[in-house]
């Protein structure tokens, strides 16, 4: 599988530091795509930690450090120092980038973003390479910079130009995109674990682009099937085959994220399809059954807005269970168990809940069990009597 | 054999009488006149009583479907009618002046029903005019009903699957609302 983005977290960090770091990525993926996305996670490629103590990381994670303002790092260490700067944590993620593309294939087995080939241009995801459809051909040169930016570390280099500088499209990698399928891989397409599925990358993506409310367009293409486009300053997205057609399980999956300049048009006709159709398919089918990896398996969940169920394809088992989610808060199983549904379709539709949005974690995570599971072979009352179930039987859904 | 009283309410022209067509097995009874209000709707007829229709499981439950003509719907009919129902499917059309309003103004008539059975809401014609988001009616009706959870869809009134989703929905709220109180031993 090919990716266009690597992984970042912060561990144990206090709040202020955070702050300063969440800020400075958001001023830098602003003004360009920078090819990393920020997520709450143990298994990202590069960890930001408060002390190099803070855990136990894999080998193809890269820990970076907090540098105090008149410390030195080590020799190879990477560090960001402090006050974080953006140009600071540009530089971070430059280093961090070669290192990552550096790492010998098999060492890469990272749970979150998995790659079959090191990427050989980051800039792919830049606005610049773009190649969508509805986009000009040539794309228009971003107005140069009158003067050094006001995060510029030295007065040499602004580091908007910086930033020009990094996202120049490698020539050989523009417009390919659409025209020609991905090269197959002699490697193996997947180096992960290949039980979390094809959309498992994808579904990561958009949880972050979703997290960030960031104003990007997403660009997935699914095999050789089809291309969707989201763009998600409208919250729409556009496809070339019906959703419900997309396979649960493709070969292969590659998203890319662009971010629109401002006042760039629509990348479809509006009002195009509702982006929660998207989320729903995705989330539903992105790691197989498993807990999405940005949640906990045993928090609980309630629901804080149904979705729209006249444009998602869900099952009535799924109505039961968002009811129920949306008078008490439970864990997956504890769905499960309480609706009679399989436990797979609670967890699968709690994934795509909170990849839209919808779903508040309990505040309580250690409270008792709320309800427990039938004995084997009984399903709970509701399953059975009611009058949803009746009329259920009567419209023979 | 058990009753269950479900509402249709809503401002004229917001597709009641062609809702409880979609889902009513025998022939609608509605009491349509001429229709002088073209301004908020434009079309030929208004209904003056109330729309009738039914569902019957087997020899168990009827549903009846009742919709309250948009035009006079502070009647002391429905205030009986209210009392007995079970839920209430609340239908407004995207393409009104001021669906927002609309919507508050009818919860604020039959808000009370969200305490006792169970309340969805139904935008329709938004084929005709996009109108406000989800979002905004969420905001709306959280106002109106603070720490409810109302589902808010769209829907097409001439479509049997999309008002088969609303009436399962309130219903599934309704019984997992009573359901999770009994698990959790919280008050439903
Ligand atoms: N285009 C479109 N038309 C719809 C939709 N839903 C309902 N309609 C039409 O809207 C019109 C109004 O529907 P009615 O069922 O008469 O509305 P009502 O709520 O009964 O109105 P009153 O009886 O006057 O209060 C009908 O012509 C329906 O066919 C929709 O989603 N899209
Ligand atoms: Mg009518």
């Amino acid at each position: 599988m090919r990716s266009t983005t690597y992984t970042m977290s912060l561990v144990n960090l206090a709040p202020g530091q955070r702050a300063a770091i969440a800020e400075a990525f958001e001023t830098l993926t602003a003004e360009c795509s920078p090819g990393w996305l920020m997520l709450d996670t143990e298994g990202a490629d590069l960890m930001i930690v408060g002390s190099p103590s803070a855990g136990s990381w894999q080998e193809h994670q890269l820990v970076a450090r907090l540098i105090g303002e008149n410390e030195l790092p080590g020799p190879s260490e990477l560090g960001l120092r402090s006050p974080v700067s953006v140009i600071g944590l540009m530089n971070l993620l430059e280093a961090a980038r070669r290192r990552l593309a550096a790492l010998a294939p098999p060492v890469r087995s990272g749970l979150q973003v998995k790659r079959a080939v090191p990427l050989p241009d980051r800039h792919e995801t830049s606005f610049a390479g773009s190649s969508f459809a509805a986009m000009p051909s040539e794309a228009p040169a971003r107005p140069a910079m009158a003067g050094p930016g006001p995060y510029a570390e030295d007065g040499s280099m602004p580091w908007r130009a910086q930033l020009d500088a990094l996202r120049k499209p490698a020539p050989s990698q523009t417009s390919q995109f659409l025209s020609h399928p991905a090269p197959p891989f002699a490697a193996p397409v997947s180096r992960g674990d290949p039980a979390l599925g094809a959309w498992a990358e994808t579904a990561l993506t958009l949880y972050s682009i979703m997290q960030n409310s960031a104003p990007v367009i997403a660009e997935i293409s699914i095999a050789s099937n089809a291309l969707v486009q989201a763009d998600f300053r409208y919250r729409a997205f556009s496809s070339t085959a019906p959703i419900e057609e997309l396979p649960a399980a493709p070969r292969q999956v590659t998203i890319r994220t662009v971010s629109p300049p401002p006042d760039w048009p629509p990348s479809f006709a509006l009002p195009g399809q509702p982006l929660d159709k998207l989320l729903w398919f995705v989330g539903y089918n992105a790691f197989d059954g498993a807990p999405a990896p940005w949640l906990h398996p045993e928090d609980r969940y309630r629901l804080q807005r149904w979705p729209n169920f006249t444009e998602i394809a869900y099952q009535l088992d799924h109505m039961r269970m968002t009811a129920m989610i949306g008078n008490a808060y439970m864990n997956p199983r504890e769905l499960a168990g309480a609706c009679g549904a399989p436990f797979d379709s609670a967890q699968r539709m709690i994934n795509a809940y909170s990849l839209m949005g919808l779903l508040q974690t309990s505040p309580q995570v250690s409270a008792p069990p709320v309800a427990l599971s039938p004995p084997p072979g009984q399903e709970p009352p509701a399953a059975k009597a009611g009058l949803f179930a009746r009329l259920r039987q009567k419209f023979g859904l | 054999m058990a009753e269950h009283i479900i509402l249709f309410a809503g401002p004229m022209g917001a597709g009641k009488t062609t809702a409880i067509r979609s889902l009513s097995e025998i022939e609608v009874v509605s009491t349509e006149a001429a229709n002088t209000d073209r301004e908020t709707a434009d079309k030929d007829t208004t209904t003056v009583a109330l729309d009738y229709g039914e569902i019957t499981i087997g020899d168990e439950d009827k549903v009846r479907l009742y919709g309250i003509p948009g035009q006079r719907r502070f009647d002391f009919m429905w205030s009986v009618l209210k009392e007995r129902a079970m839920g209430l499917v609340l239908l407004l059309n995207a393409d009104a002046a001021a669906p927002l309003a609309q919507l508050t103004e009818f919860l604020e008539e039959f808000g009370d029903l969200h305490r006792t059975g169970g309340v969805v809401v139904g935008i329709t014609r938004t084929d005709v005019t996009a109108g406000p988001s989800l979002a905004d009616y969420a905001r709306t009706i959280e106002a109106a009903l603070p720490g409810s959870l109302v589902p808010v869809f769209t829907v097409d009134a001439r479509s049997g699957a999309h008002m088969r989703t609303c009436l399962l929905s309130l219903i599934a709220n309704i019984e997992m609302r009573s359901l999770s109180g009994a698990l959790t031993g919280q008050v439903a």
